[in-house]
This record gives structure tokens, C-alpha cells and sequence, in this order.
């Protein structure tokens, strides 16, 4: 057998994978939290929340009114993304042209809530969701064998991606979109309803939050505590990939998922550190990130 | 004088605790090119913002064929007919040329067409997919000013678009603004270039320390040249 590193292929390939995957749930939430942050200048704190929200949508979905995964797929995000634009339009508005310092309280005010509220709701244990039957299985890929679901996971990932970029890089929405980011007043003179496109946009990102929260909950045990868990990781992943470039982010939260699954390999002990590691590093020799962009970092 | 297109009165605007402009009334008749003359932080840029409403805060009236805009957020200020063109340009580095030109939304009949605007800006359509502000500055402001011409609006808020070009390029926007003139746009231009001011346009108001302090005709300027070059100190 071939051997890297005194390690099996077979192992580097299924650290590589779950690397991978966790690499995929890093990209899309970074997506969104760089999209909220770019129009909202607000650190959204409650990302990893709703995240948890997503995963507990497909899982109540299921155990009360019997929905299946797939429905969940599509009908969490919209009613999780309702919820953030309904939270923007209410509260995080009222916070415009105030210190960041509030948005940041006002989200993580948001988090306590919510983990709390599912905590004393469904306790604070994980609850397991089953994988769809039609991702049972595994490919056999010859030097490694890859569960049907985690492949899924990776191309869903990919594709909402995909469609994210090409609907702000592509469209005139996304013209609009980048145009109120650059500036936001004169974008607003023209005619263009700036504070609706805010809170679209954070409903949009929370929807990918929440869409993420779905295709995780078959691996991850549906618990409160699950957002804040990956949450910290993907703040670190934008602040290394930096702000300025949606290629850029999630080129970096990919890259990010395969370092962290070699390290659990190679040096368990820095597996939760190295990430932290390289922001680190990251913010001495390029403090607008790797992708960033000169005045929005 | 003819009903004013464009009416202002007892207009007031603020910067934090700093008053910027201290009651002006100002009447733009439809089809004309009025100038806002007077020395730096004298507030005619102030003066546009407020009519967009793009400034903390400011009260008085501003009254477009009738209709009362101070009390409208900026994008239904934008949406009723009023366009404006920063001092800055306000080219986006994160939008193409194409992108740039086509941001501002239709919101009446009767703009420019993309084909028409192109045979008016040749530079702009051989540069459509280059970033924004990769453009020369001349070029830019002539994408800052096509722009808002295709969107229908019939009032243009030009704040200094000769600012620090080219003799040949300023020429240009002469005759562009001419032009639009004659299309019957509506136009309120703050200037520096008092030659510019005085070929160009119908009125001009003397502005100081956020007032009105004399209203000049255009016959009255090129008659009165050296005093009022004098009060602007140029």
C-alpha cells in the first residue's frame, strides 16, 4: 500500500475527504457572512445560530409533520431566511450608521436566544437525523470508499457556491448589490432602494446559513450548541481569506477544511489550533487577507 | 419668470452640530442651466446633497413640478426625477464600465438609450468590461454623467465635472451640456471655471456661507466679470 507521511493513502484520502466536507459548510457560511458583512458592515454573530435554526428546521420538519429531507432542503432556508430579513428589518436596521460594536451585541444577544430557547425546548443532548435513502451507500473509488452523502454534501456545496457568485458577479442584482457595498449613499440617490437590498441580502444570507444547517444535519448531531461550534472557524476563515473576494473565501474555507482534517492525522493536538495558527500568521505578513481587497478588509 | 421646475425654499442642512447651509431659496425654470457660484466650503455641494437628500440632516422645502421631496428617503428623491453626479465621479471599482453605466434604474420615459449613449461616449463602449475606475479621469466623468441620462430623469445635479481636466476634455462637456440643454434636460451645475459658468449658462447664484447672496443674469456676468471674480476670490 502507498504510504505518505509513514500514513496509508487510504487515510490522507479520507481526511482529505471529510477535510472536504467540512470545508464545503465553512465555504457557504463564509459566503454569507462576507456577503451580510460587505452591504451591513455588521459582524453577524447569530450565522452560527441560524445555522443550528437550519438543522433543527429539518429536524422538526421531520419529527412533527413528517417532511422529508429534500422539502426540508428547499423550504427550511426560505422560512430561516424570512426569519433573518424580519430580524434585520425589525432590530439589526435600527443600528445604521451606529458603532459595529452594537450590531455585534445585538447578534450575539440573538444567539443566546436562540440556543437557549432550542435548549429548553428539545434539551441540550444531539439528536440524529437520518440520511436520505437516496444517498445511502457508498462509491467505490478504488484507493478509497466515499459515502454517497458526503459526495452530495460537497457538490451541493459547490453549487450554491456557484450560484451565489454568479448571481452577484453576473447579474444586475449583484451590480446593484457590489454598487451599495462600494457606496452605499450615492447608490442610493440613483434610485436604488439601498435598505430593502439590506435586508434582502441578510435574509439571504441567513438563508445559506440555514440551507447549510440542512445538508449538515445528517452528520452532525442536530443539537443547540452546533453553530457556535463551527462558527468560531469560519470568522477565522474570513479573516484569513479576507473580505474583498467571494472566490477568494471560499477558495480559503475549502483549503482550510483539508488542512484541519491532515492535521487530525498527522498532529491531532493542533487539529483545533492550526487554523488559529495561520490567521495568526495570516494577520502579520497580509492583514487584509490573502484575497482581500484594498478598503474592504 | 416662468413656474420653476425645480423649487427651493428656506433650505437649511446640517453636519452633526455644524449648520452648512442657512435658509436658501433657489427656482430652476424647466430647461435651463443654472450655475451655483462661490468659493470652497461655501456649501453648493452641500446645497445639491440636500437636494438628494444625502446629507445627516436638513429642513426647509424643496418642491419638484409641485411635489415635495424633503421628507422622502434619497432613492425616491432619485426615483421622482432627480440625478446626480458627485464631485468625486462616483465610479464603482467593483462594477465594469457596462455595469457602471447601467446601475441607475429607469424611472421615466424619454432617457438616452444604451445606443444612443454610445454613439455620444465612443471611449465608453470600447472600454465596457474594463473595471470602472480604470478609466482616465476625463472618461470617468463622462461615464458619471452618462449615467444618470439614461435613467429618464430630467433634472441633473452636475457637482463640478470640469474639476481638474483637461482643457480639451472640459470643452467637451461644454458641448455635451449644451446639448442636453437643448434636449430640454434641466441642469444645476455647481462650477469653479468662471468662463465655463458664464458661456454655459441662463442664472447663477452667488452662494456664501450657506446663503444665497446675489442672483446674476447671464447678461449681468459678462458685463460684471471682474467683480464677481473678485468676491470668488479665483
Amino acid at each position: 500500500m502507498t504510504e505518505i507521511f509513514g500514513l496509508p493513502l487510504s487515510v490522507i484520502a479520507g481526511q482529505t475527504m471529510l477535510g472536504l466536507v467540512n470545508g464545503c459548510f465553512y465555504a457557504v457560511l463564509s459566503l454569507g457572512l462576507a456577503l451580510i458583512f460587505g452591504l451591513l458592515r455588521i459582524v453577524n454573530f447569530a450565522h452560527g445560530a441560524f445555522f443550528m435554526a437550519g438543522a433543527f428546521g429539518a429536524w422538526m420538519l421531520m419529527r412533527f409533520l413528517g417532511v422529508g429531507y429534500w422539502w426540508s432542503l428547499l423550504l427550511v432556508p426560505l422560512l430561516v431566511g424570512a426569519v433573518g430579513a424580519l430580524f434585520e428589518r425589525t432590530l439589526l436596521s435600527r443600528l445604521r450608521g451606529l458603532d459595529p460594536i452594537y450590531g455585534l451585541l445585538l447578534t450575539f444577544g440573538l444567539v443566546l436566544a436562540l440556543e437557549g430557547g432550542f435548549r429548553l425546548l428539545f434539551g441540550s443532548s444531539g439528536h440524529p437525523y437520518p440520511v436520505p435513502a437516496a444517498l445511502k451507500g457508498t462509491l467505490q473509488l478504488g484507493f478509497m470508499v466515499l459515502p454517497m452523502y458526503r459526495a452530495w454534501v460537497i457538490a451541493a456545496a459547490l453549487a450554491a457556491c456557484t450560484l451565489s457568485w454568479w448571481l452577484i458577479e453576473r447579474t444586475s442584482l449583484g451590480a446593484q448589490l457590489r454598487a451599495a457595498t462600494e457606496k452605499d449613499v450615492l447608490t442610493q440617490s440613483f434610485g436604488i432602494d439601498v435598505p430593502r437590498l439590506l435586508t434582502l441580502s441578510y435574509g439571504a444570507g441567513i438563508a445559506l446559513a440555514a440551507f447549510t444547517g440542512v445538508l449538515a444535519a445528517p452528520i452532525l448531531h442536530v443539537n443547540p450548541s452546533m453553530g457556535s461550534d463551527l462558527v468560531i472557524v469560519v470568522f477565522a476563515i474570513v479573516v484569513i481569506g479576507g473580505m474583498g473576494s467571494i472566490f477568494g473565501s471560499i477558495v480559503t474555507a475549502l483549503a482550510i477544511g483539508v488542512i484541519e482534517g491532515w492535521t487530525k492525522v498527522l498532529y491531532s493536538e493542533a487539529s483545533s489550533t492550526i487554523i488559529f495558527v495561520l490567521m495568526a500568521l495570516v494577520l502579520l505578513l497580509r492583514p487584509r487577507g490573502l484575497f482581500g481587497r484594498e478598503g474592504t478588509a | 419668470m416662468a413656474e420653476a421646475l425645480l423649487q427651493i425654499r428656506g433650505l437649511r442642512a446640517w453636519y452633526g452640530p455644524s449648520q452648512a447651509l442657512h435658509g436658501i431659496d433657489l427656482d430652476v425654470v424647466r430647461g435651463e442651466i443654472v450655475t451655483l457660484l462661490g468659493r470652497n466650503g461655501a456649501g453648493k455641494s452641500t446645497l445639491l446633497k440636500s437636494v438628494m437628500g444625502i446629507v445627516p440632516r436638513r429642513s426647509g422645502s424643496i418642491q419638484l413640478d409641485g411635489r415635495e421631496l424633503i421628507e422622502l428617503p434619497p432613492h425616491r428623491i432619485g426615483q421622482a426625477g432627480v440625478a446626480y453626479c458627485p464631485d468625486d465621479r462616483g465610479i464603482y471599482a467593483t462594477l465594469t464600465v457596462r455595469e457602471n453605466l447601467l446601475l441607475p434604474p429607469v424611472v421615466a420615459e424619454g432617457g438616452l438609450s444604451e445606443a444612443e449613449l454610445t454613439a455620444l461616449f465612443p471611449n465608453l463602449a470600447a472600454r465596457a468590461r474594463s473595471a470602472g475606475t480604470q478609466l482616465s479621469g476625463g472618461e470617468q466623468q463622462m461615464l458619471a454623467i452618462a449615467r444618470i441620462l439614461r435613467t429618464g430623469a430630467r433634472v441633473l445635479l452636475l457637482d463640478e465635472p470640469t474639476e481638474g481636466l483637461a482643457p480639451v476634455i472640459v470643452e467637451r462637456i461644454g458641448t455635451l451640456l449644451v446639448e442636453l440643454k437643448k434636449r430640454g434636460y434641466t441642469i444645476v451645475l455647481v462650477e469653479q471655471n468662471l468662463h465655463f459658468a458664464a458661456e454655459l449658462a441662463d442664472r447663477h447664484y452667488l452662494i456664501e456661507t450657506g446663503r444665497v447672496v446675489e442672483r446674476i443674469d447671464r447678461a449681468a456676468l459678462t458685463t460684471d466679470m471682474d467683480r464677481v471674480s473678485t468676491r470668488l476670490g479665483v
